[in-house]
């Protein structure tokens, strides 16, 4: 019988375990895949698209034997993590949520993974995901549907479904996702844990599964903030392979993580983001206004300007995009694809370039506006993630129910304009609704400023600990 | 519509269930009006050349790494 409870540690803890030799990678990994296992199949949360058990003990022992061997370990050194199934490592298959790509082994490995490789971290199952990343809700018709933790009748939130899913049940220390309109920082609310969207640029995106090139970003899906700003530091920095990629430097998140908020501005927008926010989900977002104010942050009211725009012009710009990415595949395989991925490429098909290239160069003028505007005013904005807690997988599967077509468009109400913007932004849990589902409070900054946001969230979580409660087994 | 069907139809090599033509169509549509509109308020100075990033980075303020 396999003891589980390290994987009941954060990832920090994990990670300090190991290097201090209370704990071996070995255990830690044994854990994790026992709970990977238990949990992570078809008939419980779903959230696994392939393990290779074998691959992973022996990655688990070689690090506990440079350990002993007492070589400088990295900052990861025999960690365990599993990622949204669409960074490609070379000799494997990545499926990417579809069954077209589910035969096809990779010539390269993603960027992220070689910058985790050298952290020391474990890469030890593939996380089910939206196929090819379309969709916020985490459907998926083709190879399955994640269930919340929280709560197996409600959605995980998408499309980084599988990595929020496993991360919440502490099958898994930590996991990168993708984000284009909210599939780091979504599905992070909906299961209660803390998913990093940083600037676009910022995080290499060299060997992964390209979607809109124009608004793709990559980020960590962690148990805690500590968690996330750890691997937000192993994976930012420039990469070579990524034409969009920053060279600015990344500087150590950790460095200032527990300095507080005290004379931090936090900024409460005027408009926009709360206005079709349901009253649960909005007094325990302003709750977490509270804290930080208690905390020492000054709280002021900012105004926003006008970015109702930033939605919709997200949508069209993923589906066109989109459909480019993957022009091959619906030349050969379209029939194979889910209804619901291959509504969107169609749209993308249907969309006119001159509104593309017109919302593009809108988006150069906003973010300069909205710059000026909010941010000479706060250093960072408060936000709610979700409008409303996350519904059931029945209703909001549109194949089922197309009036929710409507409903599933406006739920990046709050994610997608700091995605069409470009801008940096954590969701971060504050505590449990009604139903005891999780809700979420989002934070978004300047260009490049994620350290910023990390140690804000940092100084709530501080006084909150919501990472302390997990999902019944 | 009808030849934005048979187009994507063709190229697909798939029928498409109505409802699907239907609503991507609409919002294509709308999302076209949206862009127009949002661009076409934009002052001369807002259509330079530079990408994004450049953008962003110089948006960034002083915050080494921050």
């Amino acid at each position: 019988m396999v003891d589980e409870t390290p994987a009941l540690l954060t990832l920090a803890e994990a990670a300090e375990a190991i290097e201090a030799g209370r704990l071996s990678s070995l255990e830690a990994t044994q854990a994790c895949l026992a709970r990977l296992k238990r949990l992570g199949g078809a008939e419980a949360l779903n959230c696994v698209a392939a393990l290779d058990e074998e691959a992973a003990l022996s990655q688990a022992r070689a690090a506990d034997a440079l350990r002993a061997a007492g070589k400088p370990l990295p900052p990861l050194h025999g960690v365990p993590l599993a990622h949204k199934d669409m960074f490609l490592r070379k000799g494997r298959v990545s499926a990417c949520g579809t069954r077209i790509l589910a035969g096809m082994a990779a010539s390269e490995t993603a960027g992220v993974l070689e910058k985790l490789d050298r952290a020391g971290a474990l890469d030890i199952a593939r996380l089910n995901m939206v196929e090819l990343a379309l969709g916020l809700t985490g459907h998926n018709a083709v190879a399955g549907t994640p269930r919340n933790p929280w709560d197996r009748t409600r959605i995980t939130g998408g499309s980084s479904s599988g990595s929020a899913a496993a991360v919440a049940a502490r099958m898994i220390f930590g996991a990168l996702g993708s984000d284009t309109g909210g599939s780091i920082r979504f599905p992070a609310a909906c299961c209660g844990v803390v998913g990093l969207k940083p600037t676009y640029g910022r995080v290499g995106r060299s060997g992964a599964m390209p979607l809109s090139p124009a608004l793709d970003c990559f980020g960590p899906i962690a148990r805690t903030v500590t968690d996330c700003a750890m691997l937000h530091a192993a994976v930012a920095g420039h990469d070579g392979r990524d034409p969009a990629s920053s060279r600015r430097a990344a500087g150590n998140p950790l460095a200032a993580l527990e300095a507080g908020v005290k004379g931090l501005r936090v900024g409460i927008p005027k408009s926009y983001f709360y206005d079709p926010v349901k009253p649960e989900v909005a007094s325990l977002v302003r709750k977490s206004v509270e804290i930080l104010r208690r905390a020492g942050a000054d709280v002021i009211e900012v105004p926003i300007p006008d970015i109702a725009a930033a939605n919709p012009l997200t949508i069209l710009i993923t589906a066109f995009e989109g459909a480019q990415a993957h022009a091959a595949l619906l030349k050969t395989r379209a029939a194979d694809l889910g209804p619901q991925t291959l509504g969107r490429l169609v749209l993308g098909l249907l969309a006119d370039p001159a509104a593309v290239a017109d919302a593009l160069r809108w988006r150069k003028a906003i973010v300069r506006e909205f710059c000026q505007t909010v941010f000479s005013a706060c250093d960072v904005l408060h936000t709610p993630v979700m409008l409303a807690p996350p519904p059931t997988i029945a209703e909001s599967d549109i194949g089922a129910n197309p009036g929710f077509s409507e409903a599933m468009a406006a739920m990046g109400h709050c994610t997608r304009p700091f995605n069409f913007l470009g801008l940096p932004a954590i969701s971060v849990p504050c505590g449990f609704g009604p139903d005891d589902l999780p809700a979420a409070f989002q934070l978004a900054a300047r260009p490049f400023a994620e350290n910023t946001l990390l140690r804000a969230a940092r100084a709530y979580e501080r006084e909150t600990e919501w990472f302390r409660r997990r999902p019944n087994d | 519509m009808t030849q934005s069907r048979e187009r994507i139809e063709t190229a697909l090599g798939i029928r498409l269930p109505d409802a699907m033509i239907e609503d991507a169509g609409r919002l294509a549509a709308s999302a076209a009006k949206t862009a127009r509109t949002a661009a076409a308020n934009l002052p001369e100075s807002a259509r330079d050349p530079d990408e994004f990033l450049v953008v962003l980075e110089s948006l960034a303020g002083d915050q080494s790494g921050g």
